[in-house]
């Protein structure tokens, strides 16, 4: 069993005034054990919906309509269907999440300390235990024992995030979710956390989903790579591979409109016209057609099918580019 | 129309360079923020100009001062200290008429598309908005022609169909080309852009980008562009100035900045953004401390965190010097 | 999350939905504010035609004393024989006149002290709200009744009072959300776009106060009918006047319920709680259709 969670056919929906958004579009994803995977997509494309699907975060109007997220512990565990006090456990004890707002995240009112006693406490951990815990996955996340007796106002921003990543790393789950942990940070900040990350994953074997929309932030850490567009995913495979052999027209427009250091002073970028479907109404063909450079016909007529292009590299394209 | 003030402004100051080509240029300006015991220095003796048709990006990070800085240009700011000159007339100094000419020929395109509009005005409310104040000569019918024919300048076509639309109804694109049209419809001398495209998905973000080179060369205005990120700041400008806690602390070429820079700080930034290709390995072993005021501080204002620091180095304040052409550092020793 | 963005074409479909449907066509599409709107002109139409529909005039005093409802008298009659019914119909006219203009006055003041206050800040801002605070520390019904207890009993002071006293509290309203507002970028932009302080105020701010200012006015009005039938109950104000207030007044100092007369409280008293129910209803569905209209909700 090389697999730590298998998502199948799972539709997370938002009932609107409009209709029924369908935010993820039957959506089947593996994630291995031990690696980190990134989710990068443009808003609305449903990477962070699956984030939350997978905590089971998600709350009215919206729903998982269908699917199911199976963790492969000592027994399998359809996720969709746990309620709860085993939900309770599911959450941190196996998966624990990091988010972008850090400041929100944290008790104003508490101390470090006492919001790493609470999330402990509530977990069932003895608490004889707890102490050296919390020294030890503060050291982990690179902050020494001062902080545990201060607020977090009194934390720079990148600090908070530490805090927070150290937090959700303290229950020991076997999968951390970060959706966007550094967009609020500066890079020189962002580098040293994506840093803690990586030497985390390594010492404590986690396994990570990093989502992100900023796709050289997902470079820097991923293993492996998914794009996101229109609730499903266009393209996955080894970080090497999606970069330098991008197969999804949508990719390859995602990478060549980063601008670098090397973009030439005043070119024309390569763009893309139009905007994503629209997630209410039906999507015939393929969902990227309408903006896609090098469509044809078909593309309109027919459902791409997930295919495999090179070692562990699937796309989902008629007409994937370099064949 | 303006000769006579000029003159006479020039003569005032002619103990500092002037170069008639300006359009804007700061003189040691300093903002300071006071709170309780905590003084900080938003902008530290800030002196640059802005060349006539030229973009300058500033580039910094959050608690720079950079924000700051557009605020003071763009005169929604009081600061304590110095001058800032608008075709070489001293901003804070303009009369009736010379001000009006200032609020029109320099105009703002702000970080939030989604803030930066009144959710209760149309795009021709809020467009049309300057040509109300500035040109009461043009009649109804006028005006909604510029309206159309600025709309459709900046990708917002077929015109006619955006024109009532409400923001509502826009994406963020949309709205921020709404914001560029506002700013642009009195056809200004000087247009100052606070993160414009950061809020911005990418592929959306690389269009607007495009936009605004586009319209740069077409109607020749100046262009102070505010960033974190040095990459677009490179595309778009041709000079940059960095900034570190409230000072410049190194300006010149674009090119030149980025290809060799001179102050640690820069070269810092520079180690630390995200790379799609992971080429970059160069690391610099810095000690983070960001939790710094710079009340307090006497010497370089990245002595803290520098890898190179010396004695001196906390002692005195280190100027901007001219280390090649057009390439100006503040360190004491700057990388080679 | 979702739903940030908007296909091209669906826009050019669907047109303004904001631009193209006026205000008061949404709010009658809201279930709450249809329900308060349609309360509020059921009541305005018995204020304005009442005193023509009422079977007897008010100062009639034929009718038997404690006389329950009959054919005669539809809603029975008072302790000396007054036709309730009557009462009641030429009643509400004066109450809602009272209502609506200390609503009126105090929000014509509260707004434009606020507005004002809020935008310019400064010395402006420091001076108006001064006066404010002031006002507001003055513990308000007992000042209420003393002023009532000294000034001419009629209707004239009742509202001078009651709008004297609630204009700061609209005021402080109104400046709070212009103090946020100020900090939105597209003030900044309308600064930019050399607008004055008053245009802005009038053409940016304003309209995201209105919903406010119109929750408040209704609110306003219905809290001086209130007001006004408690000071009546305490025998302040003018006692001659027919209106719900007196006629709680009279109700209670001549022992309605001692009498069993239901009939006799119930009219105001219901119309009372039944027009505060409705100006909570409308306020609810006009910041549900104002929030819709700016795509803020």
């Amino acid at each position: 069993m090389n697999d730590l969670l298998s998502i199948r056919g799972l539709e997370t929906v938002f009932d609107t005034k409009r209709g029924t958004v369908k935010a993820l579009r039957s959506l089947d994803l593996d994630i291995h054990k031990g690696e980190t995977l990134a989710l990068v997509g443009e808003s609305g494309s449903g990477k962070s919906t699956l984030g939350l699907s997978i905590m089971r975060l998600i709350e009215s109007p919206g729903r998982i309509a269908e699917g199911s997220i199976i963790l492969h512990a000592t027994e399998d565990v359809d996720v969709t269907s746990l309620k709860g006090g085993k939900l309770r456990r599911f959450r941190w004890k196996k998966v624990a999440m990091v988010f972008q707002s850090a400041m929100n995240v944290l008790n104003p009112v508490m101390r470090i300390e006492d919001q790493f006693i609470d999330a402990l406490e509530a977990h069932d951990i003895d608490k004889s235990e707890i102490s050296g815990r919390i020294d030890h996955y503060l050291k982990l996340a690179g902050l020494g024992p001062k902080v545990r007796r201060l607020y977090p106002h009194e934390l720079s921003g990148g600090m908070r995030q530490r805090v927070n990543i150290a937090l959700a790393l303290s229950c020991e789950p076997d999968l951390l979710i970060a959706d966007e942990p550094t967009t609020a940070l500066d890079v020189v900040v962002q580098k040293e956390i994506l840093k803690s990350l990586n030497t985390l994953k390594k010492q404590l074997g986690l396994t990570i989903i990093f989502i992100t929309h900023d796709i050289s932030v997902a470079a820097s850490v991923a293993d492996r790579m998914a794009i996101f567009y229109a609730g499903r995913i266009v393209e996955i495979g080894p970080k090497e591979e999606v970069i330098n052999r991008p197969r999804h027209p949508y990719s390859k427009a995602l990478l060549s409109s980063i601008i670098t250091l090397n973009t030439k002073r005043g070119q024309d970028l390569i763009s893309l016209k139009g905007n994503p479907p629209d997630l209410i109404t039906p999507i015939e063909g393929c969902s990227f057609h309408n903006r896609c450079p090098s469509a044809r016909p078909e593309c309109l007529k027919y459902k791409p099918v997930e295919s495999l292009v090179s070692s562990d590299h699937y796309v989902e394209c008629l007409y994937p580019i370099g064949e | 129309m303006f000769a006579k003030s000029e003159r006479k402004v020039e003569e005032n100051v002619s103990s500092s360079s002037v170069s008639g080509t300006d359009v804007m240029r700061f003189e040691n300006v300093t903002k300071i923020y006071k709170s309780g015991p905590i003084v900080n220095y938003a902008l530290d003796d800030v002196s640059f100009s802005l060349r006539k048709g030229e973009t300058i990006s500033i580039v910094g990070e959050s608690g720079s001062g950079k924000t700051t800085l557009g605020m003071a240009a763009i005169n929604l700011l009081n600061y304590d200290r110095g001058t800032i000159y608008f075709e070489n007339m001293p901003v804070k100094k303009l009369n009736r008429k010379q001000r009006k000419k200032f609020r029109a020929g320099s105009q703002m395109i702000f970080q939030d598309p989604y803030g930066s509009l009144n959710p209760y005005n149309s795009v021709y409310d809020s467009v049309v908005a300057p040509l109300n104040s500035f040109r009461p000569d043009l009649s109804r019918s006028q005006k909604r022609e510029e309206v159309l024919k600025m709309l459709d300048k900046v990708g917002l076509r077929p015109a006619e169909s955006y024109i009532d639309e409400f923001p509502k109804k826009l994406s963020g694109g949309q709205r921020q080309r709404v914001s560029i049209a506002r700013a642009l419809i009195m056809r200004p001398e000087l247009i100052i852009a606070d993160e414009p495209t950061s809020m911005l998905d990418v592929s959306v973000s690389s269009t607007v980008m495009t936009l605004l080179n586009h319209l740069k060369e077409e109607m020749n205005f100046s262009m102070l562009y505010i960033s974190h990120e040095l990459a677009t700041a490179r595309y778009i400008s041709e000079r940059m100035a960095v900034m570190n806690l409230g000072r410049i602390v190194e300006i010149g070429g674009s090119d030149s900045i980025v290809d060799h820079p001179l102050h640690p700080y820069t070269k810092l930034l520079l180690t630390s953004m995200p790379d799609v290709n992971n080429s970059n390995s160069e690391e610099m072993d810095v000690t983070l401390d960001f939790d710094i005021y710079n009340g307090g501080i006497k010497g370089c204002s990245f002595a803290t965190m520098c890898p190179f620091v010396r004695e001196n180095c906390k002692e005195s304040r280190p100027e901007l010097n001219k280390v090649e052409e057009d390439h100006y550092v503040a360190c004491f020793y700057p990388l080679t | 999350m979702i739903g940030n963005y908007q296909n091209e074409t669906e826009i050019k479909k669907k047109g303004g939905l904001v631009g193209s449907e006026n205000l008061l066509v949404s709010l009658f599409r809201n279930k709450k504010s249809r329900a308060g709107l349609i309360v509020f002109v059921i009541f305005a139409f018995i204020g304005i035609v009442g005193p023509f529909l009422a079977p007897y005039s008010a100062s009639y005093t034929g009718g038997a004393n404690f006389q329950p409802p009959t054919n005669a008298h539809l809603l029975g009659t008072d302790y000396i024989g007054h036709d309730v019914l009557s009462w009641f119909l030429v009643g509400t006219g004066v109450s809602l006149y009272v209502g609506l203009t200390v609503a009126l006055i105090s929000v014509a003041i509260g707004s434009i002290v606020g507005l004002a206050s809020g935008y310019y800040g400064g010395i402006v801002d420091s001076a108006l709200m001064r006066v404010v605070d002031i006002l507001l520390i003055l513990p308000g019904f007992p000042l209420l009744v003393i002023l009532s207890a000294y000034l001419p009993p009629t209707n004239t002071t009742t509202i001078l009072i009651l709008a004297i006293l609630s204009w700061p509290f609209m005021s402080r309203v109104i400046r709070s959300q212009v103090l946020t507002l100020k900090e939105r970028p597209f003030i900044k932009a309308a600064v930019l776009s050399g607008m004055s302080g008053s245009k802005i105020i009038f053409k940016e701010i304003f309209k995201h106060v209105m919903p406010l200012i119109a929750i408040n006015t209704v609110y306003l009005m219905v809290a001086a009918i209130v007001a006004q039938a408690g000071l009546a109950f305490f025998g302040l104000g003018d006692l001659n006047s027919v209106n719900w207030g007196t006629s709680l007044y009279w109700a209670q100092t001549e022992d309605a319920v001692i009498y069993n007369a239901w009939w006799w409280i119930v009219p105001p008293g219901i119309s009372i709680a039944v027009l505060g129910i409705a100006a909570n209803l409308f306020g609810s569905g006009l910041t549900e259709v104002s929030g819709e209209k700016a795509g803020e909700i």
